[in-house]
């Protein structure tokens, strides 16, 4: 799978969170400490990769954190933040 | 030509004897200027007005350009985008062929150029200038200020959430106002600055005052009574301030059924504020203006306290959050 965050959206930084602000809808959703790590990472390093910079600065199982993400994808994904397709 | 310095900006009006020239004189009056800008890291800008018979001439070859979109602003302005060969940035164009402006940015400069005659056409080449105000890196919000004890306070709320009435209450206690309706933050140096020279009121919020200022025959514009700022302070033996630093931003919530004396400072998060800040702000024309607004808006709720402010229908004094028990 490959995801795409939706072009234009805003990032405000409040340098453990972050504010994220789609420029059509003008909707705004909220990331906490390892949502962000998500979201700067997943382009560049997938699912796989942004679950791993998660086990690298947090004390959690990758179970847990896999089932977080994948929630917070859902959401992302249904407030069209991001958008999702099979890997070529 | 008329040139006016708004925070290290430069405003070229080249013509200064016309209905808009004269509007933009006397709206900025020349106020904002402050010599504490002169620390700031912020490079001049140039933002030149200039009036066109018609919007042809602006736009000869036509088909050089691509309409993009359409979105509708405050005072039902409509803005099209236009994108133009050769050119990084679009060329936005506000109101409409007859009666509107045009707005070009680059680096550092941006140019507006404006036609037609009716009322609206000032407030037009006003919300161009903001525009450029932005993409110059200022930060222009939608809310009213006032500070006490040498701390600077931003009331933040949508319209009918008590903006004015608070920012009343404030000057009545004592608080020295700096607007009631528009900020322009530098955030090199987090100062705020305002330069209204009056507070716009419904008669609703009219008697928020003392009896001798309520009675009092002020000009009226549209439905709404113009107060001078001076006439309050020196009622409520208060100074006005043009500029201060932000230490507070304050979410305002107005419940209009609570006849107690209901005045209730609590802190909420740099999240919850950040919304409000971008509700407040709105989204800028440009992805440069869109970038810098993130990164202002990022700073002041960074580096400030936030506050929700949950207010009764009970117009009594306003304490800052200190003096709270």
């Amino acid at each position: 799978m490959t995801y795409t965050i939706t072009k234009g959206i805003i990032e405000t930084d409040l340098e453990n969170e972050l504010v994220l602000l789609h420029p059509e809808n003008r909707n705004m959703y909220s990331l906490n400490e390892t949502g962000r790590i998500i979201w700067k990472n997943l382009e560049s390093l997938g699912f796989e990769g942004a679950i791993n910079q998660v086990l690298k600065e947090y004390d959690t199982t990758k179970e847990q954190a896999m089932r977080d993400a994948e929630k917070l994808l859902q959401e992302l994904i249904q407030a069209n933040f991001i958008s999702i397709s099979k890997a070529t | 030509m008329t040139s006016i310095n708004i925070i290290n900006r430069s405003l070229v009006i080249k013509n200064p004897e016309s209905k808009v020239g004269q509007f933009l004189q006397y709206f900025w009056n020349n106020t904002i200027k402050d010599n504490k800008t002169k620390n700031s890291s912020t490079s001049a800008f140039n933002i030149s007005i200039i009036e066109t018979n018609t919007i042809e001439e602006l736009f000869s070859h036509p088909s050089k350009t691509f309409l993009q979109s359409v979105k509708t602003i405050e005072h039902n302005i409509d803005i099209f985008t236009l994108t133009i060969a050769n050119e990084q940035e679009p060329c936005w164009l506000l109101g409409t062929s007859t009666n509107g402006v045009s707005l070009r940015l680059k680096n550092k400069s941006a140019l507006i150029n404006y036609w037609g005659d009716e009322f609206l056409l000032p407030h037009i080449v006003l919300a161009a200038i903001i525009e450029a105000l932005r993409y110059s890196g200022l930060l222009c919000l939608h809310a009213a200020s006032a500070s006490i004890n040498g701390q600077g306070y931003i009331f933040l709320g949508k319209s009918g959430t008590g903006k004015t009435t608070t920012l009343l209450r404030a000057i009545k206690s004592g608080w020295s106002p700096l607007a009631e309706d528009t900020i322009l933050l530098d955030p090199t140096t987090m100062l705020a600055y305002g330069w209204e020279k009056s507070i716009r009121l419904l008669p609703t919020s009219l008697q928020v005052l003392d009896k001798p200022l309520r009675s009092h025959d002020w000009d009226k514009n549209f439905d709404k009574f113009s107060v001078p700022y001076n006439s309050l302070c020196d009622y409520y033996a208060t100074e006005r301030q043009h500029c201060f630093p932000i230490h507070h931003i304050v979410q305002l919530a107005r419940h209009k059924d609570n006849q107690d004396n209901l005045c209730q400072w609590t802190q909420i998060s740099a999240i919850d504020i950040t919304k409000s800040l971008w509700n407040t702000v709105g989204l800028p024309l440009s992805e440069r203006s869109q970038q810098f607004s993130a990164q202002h808006i990022g700073k002041l709720a960074r580096h400030s306290t936030a506050w929700r402010l949950e207010l009764g229908n009970i117009n009594s004094p306003l304490a800052p959050p200190s003096f709270q028990s």
